[in-house]
Parts: C-alpha cells; sequence; structure tokens
C-alpha cells in the first residue's frame, strides 16, 4: 500500500446521500446539470448541511462545471474543488479524493455530485462524437469508430466473447444475472421496466452486438445521485439521524495499456485487478469478508469480470460463481441489491454507492441484506479505468 | 438527402501517419529498434526507451483473429446500410492487436482463430481503412 492509502483508510464517512428518480422521458428539457444539482440538493439535506457549510466539491467526469454546481447549489464556499477524469470509475475514485482532502485538513465536508440526461441528452453510444478528449473518445475516434464500432457495447462485447470462448463462460451465466438484478430491482420497487425476466426471456431478447443481448445491456436513463463526505470523527459525535457509512479502504487505478481496449497483455486485464488489494488491504478485510457487492454493471459481463478482477474469485471462475446463485439475494454475497445500472438507472456510478449506503444503514427494504455491516462498491470506465470502495458501518 | 457524415480518424500526429501509410497502399506499424518491439496504437515515444524515433515499418499483414463481434444495431447513421457486420480484434504476426471490419461476408460459425489477412481497404471510393479478409 503506497503512502497515500496508509493515510485514509478510515478517515471519511459517507454522511449523506441523494439520488433521483431514473426516467425515460424523451424531453430534452432537464439536462446533466439539472439532475446532478437535483440529487446533490438531496443528499445535502440528508447530510442536514447548508449548501455554504460546504467546502470541498468532487465535479463529475462530464456534464456541469464546478460553476455550475456552485452557482446552482449555492456551494459558496467551495475551496477544495477538483475533477477526477476515470470515466464510469469516477464516482467511486472521487471517495478517495474527498477523503484526501479531509485527511489533510483541507476540507470538512465534500459534496460528490453525478448527473446524466443519458436518455433524452447525450446517450453512452454518441459520447465519442463529443469533443474527443479522452483516451476512450480518441480510441473511438480512431481506432474503432470508422470501423463501425462507435458505442461502448460494441467494444465491451470483444471482452465478453473471449471470456466466454477461453473460459466456457455460457449465455446461463451472463442471462443469470440479468434475471437476478432484475429480481432485486422488482423486490425493491426501483426496477425501471417492471417485468420479470426469466432465461427464456432473456434468450429471446435480441442481440445488440453478439454474444450481448438487449437484456446484457445496461438502462439509458435520465437521472442522478450524490453524496456527502465528511470526517469519520466528526460524523461519529455528531448528532444526525442516519448512521455515517466509513469509507475503510477506496483505490483506483488504470489498465497497464490505457490508449486502447485490447493491447494490453492480458486481454481480460482491467485497473481493478492493481487497485482491488489495496482497498482490501486499507480496509483490513478479505474479498471474502465482503456481506454484499455493488459492481458497475455496464453489461452483464462486468459483473463477472469485476468478480475476478477484485479477487472474490479466480480467474475464469466467474462464470461458475455466478450460476452457483452467491450472487442472488439471500446468496453469499448479494449483487446489486436494486437492480444496478442493469435495472435501475444509469447513475455513473454514483447509484451503486448510494445502494451500498442504504444497505448498511438498514435501510434495504425487501432487499435488506442481513445484519449488513461492511460491502464493496466498485466503479468501471472506458477503456478498463477502476475503483473500488469498502464501506462499513459504524458501530 | 445527404449521407450521414462518415466518422472521421483524426488526420494528425502519429494516428494520423498510420492513416496517411494506408492511404499509400501499405499497413505500417512503428516499431522501437531500441526495444525491438512494435508498438500499437501509435504515439509519439516508446514507453520503453523514450526513443523518440520509431520507425514506421511495413507489415506482412498476417494475422488471426483473437475476438469478434456481430452487430446487429446501427450506432451510428453511416452504417445503418452495413448490419448485421462484423468486427474482428485481429492479433498480427507481429504481435499488436488490431481492430477492423470483416470484409468476407461469412457468418455462424465461430471465428476466433481464423487467420486473416489485413491491407488497406476502401472506404467511400478512397483508399483509406484498415481492412480485414479471411485467408
Amino acid at each position: 500500500m503506497g503512502p497515500v492509502g496508509s493515510k485514509i483508510g478510515s478517515v471519511a464517512a459517507i454522511v449523506g446521500v441523494g439520488e433521483t428518480a431514473y426516467s425515460r422521458r424523451a424531453s430534452v428539457y432537464y439536462d446533466d446539470t439539472y439532475f446532478a444539482c437535483l440529487a446533490g440538493a438531496t443528499a445535502l439535506r440528508d447530510a442536514g448541511l447548508r449548501p455554504n457549510e460546504v467546502d470541498g466539491l468532487i465535479v463529475p467526469y462530464m456534464g456541469p462545471t464546478a460553476e455550475d454546481l456552485i452557482s446552482n447549489l449555492g456551494l459558496s464556499s467551495a475551496r477544495y474543488v477538483l475533477q477526477i477524469n476515470l470515466g464510469g470509475a469516477s464516482a467511486v475514485a472521487a471517495l478517495r479524493y474527498a477523503a484526501v482532502g479531509i485527511a489533510a485538513g483541507l476540507c470538512e465536508y465534500v459534496l460528490i455530485p453525478v448527473g446524466w440526461a443519458g436518455y433524452s441528452g447525450t446517450r453512452a453510444r454518441s459520447l465519442a462524437g463529443v469533443d474527443a478528449r479522452t483516451a476512450y473518445r480518441k480510441a473511438v475516434r480512431d481506432l474503432y469508430g470508422p470501423y463501425g464500432a462507435n458505442s461502448p457495447i460494441q467494444l465491451y462485447a470483444h471482452l465478453a466473447r473471449r471470456h466466454m470462448e477461453e473460459f466456457n463462460t455460457t449465455a446461463e451465466a451472463l442471462g443469470a444475472i440479468a434475471i437476478g438484478t432484475r429480481r432485486n430491482a422488482l423486490l425493491r420497487g426501483s426496477a425501471l421496466i417492471k417485468e420479470e425476466v426469466e432465461f427464456s426471456d432473456y434468450l429471446a431478447s435480441p442481440y445488440i452486438v453478439e454474444p450481448l443481448r438487449k437484456l446484457d445491456c445496461c438502462l439509458e436513463t435520465d437521472g442522478g445521485a450524490a453524496v456527502v463526505v465528511a470526517s469519520a470523527e466528526f460524523a461519529k459525535g455528531s448528532r444526525q439521524g442516519n448512521s455515517p457509512i466509513l469509507v475503510s479502504g477506496v483505490a483506483d487505478a488504470r489498465p497497464s495499456e490505457g490508449l486502447d481496449l485490447f493491447n494490453r497483455e492480458d486481454f481480460l486485464e482491467t485497473g481493478l485487478r492493481f487497485c482491488a488489494p489495496e482497498a482490501f488491504e486499507m480496509a483490513g478485510i478479505a474479498p471474502a469478508e465482503a456481506q454484499l457487492a455493488e459492481f458497475y454493471d455496464a453489461t452483464t459481463f462486468e459483473v463477472i469480470q469485476q468478480l475476478e478482477e477484485a479477487g472474490i474469485c479466480r480467474v475464469g471462475e466467474g462464470g461458475e460463481y455466478v450460476l452457483s446463485g452467491a450472487i442472488g439475494f439471500g446468496g453469499r454475497l448479494p449483487v446489486n441489491t436494486d437492480g444496478g445500472l442493469l435495472s435501475k438507472g444509469h447513475g455513473l456510478g454514483m447509484g451503486h454507492i448510494v445502494e451500498a449506503v442504504t444497505q448498511l444503514r438498514h435501510h434495504g427494504g425487501a432487499t435488506q441484506v442481513k445484519d449488513a455491516k461492511v460491502g464493496l462498491v466498485t466503479g468501471f470506465g472506458d477503456l478498463g479505468d477502476a475503483s473500488i470502495a469498502i464501506l462499513r458501518r459504524l458501530g | 438527402m445527404s449521407e450521414p457524415a462518415f466518422p472521421e480518424a483524426s488526420n494528425e500526429g502519429p494516428i494520423g501517419e498510420f492513416y496517411t501509410w494506408l492511404r499509400n497502399g501499405e499497413v505500417r506499424l512503428q516499431y522501437c529498434a531500441a526495444c525491438e518491439r512494435w508498438l500499437f496504437p501509435p504515439r509519439w515515444f516508446c514507453p520503453g526507451s523514450s526513443e523518440h524515433v520509431l520507425a514506421w515499418k511495413a507489415i506482412g499483414g498476417q494475422g488471426r483473429i483473437l475476438t469478434w463481434t456481430v452487430t446487429h444495431r446501427a450506432f451510428h447513421p453511416a452504417f445503418a446500410k452495413e448490419v448485421p457486420y462484423i468486427n474482428v480484434v485481429v492479433e498480427v504476426l507481429e504481435g499488436p492487436r488490431l481492430f477492423a471490419r470483416l470484409d468476407s461476408a461469412v457468418r455462424g460459425d465461430v471465428l476466433t482463430g481464423l487467420p486473416v489477412r489485413l491491407a488497406p481497404t476502401h472506404c467511400e471510393g478512397e483508399l483509406r481503412l484498415l481492412g480485414a479478409e479471411l485467408g
């Protein structure tokens, strides 16, 4: 564990959360900034904070600028202000840099809002057409787009294919993830599409990009989510209603070759294999001790890949792990307990943090994991950027 | 009604040079003599040696399909007429892995491991993209 990791474990706690409804209204009136601010305001209220008490702000990797957030929410005291650029891994990674600011005494409260009009506005498939300033957008512009691959699903499908051919991972395994997370969402009342999915439905779901089907793909929605992070010491002493949730470990990493998706030595490598050990070490637990997991499920395959990359099961065994029932509600490691990106909505990874906090506060309703004390949340971005946080209920 | 604009790669810097070679009828990749290593995607410096004179050398074009997908939906209007189409990640004999659309019209069977030849291919009437054909 490097010098940063050893100083920030268990320093910060999540003291407020907010999440909007996720919708597909095809109205272009509300934009990314609107949803980020709506969720941000909710998180501030949940934390019992006035906007001018917040001195830290982590700007999402796309959507609103710092100025948008400050001038809409009234964050007049924000001085520790930064932006993380790790695609979908940015939200979880932001917990690390919030902890850094708090540990260094640079701020007391950090708001981390995210918003994406991902249905009405710029959808994932069109991101590369917007100003190629990230590695993902440059790779799509120069290496994939001219050949007909413009959407993330068209790239991730190659990873799924490789895994299916190298390790005999089956459609059953992918389907089990789609079926299970839909079931969780329906139980919780958080399902965007209010239909159960059986395996026959999964097989009947049309291929979008073989080997991935429509039911393997995350939702495109309008919505937002946010958290407020504070010092764990301060949070423990506070008289606020909700129990603070400790960020006991958090780390992020890029893949070894990040200019494209396919030229890293190990085809299936993501940054998660580099940062997961650090996060678990900071938290002082082994991967098997996590009681619940919110995995960044851009596709069903991502869950399998991240189970392996996080060290919860061995490389190649993710399919078997899923088929064993371990990730179902009531299983050894319930996954995406309110539906995730596949069945709840696209909160760019922040929705996963909100759900992990909700579970650890024991507010998880019909899918509350019994005696939940420690859980993990991952982020996955673009060409394999990764982040992971271990969250723990205090007391 | 005008045709939808084709998604263009950048024509600047190292990637621009890759495509310039394709327009000249050659598939060339960068090679670092100091590290004896081929590099892809294109860049300015070899990360192993910081050698700034990376030579563009012609590759044979032979390789094998590492992974393949079939796109059934048009994500970009310029490809609407091509659906369904096959994309492949080809590992060339020299080592790097390149992405292309498979020109050959073949479906159904597992394509992984099949030998392919990469060569410049035409797009919108001119030679300018990487093409892959079985064999």
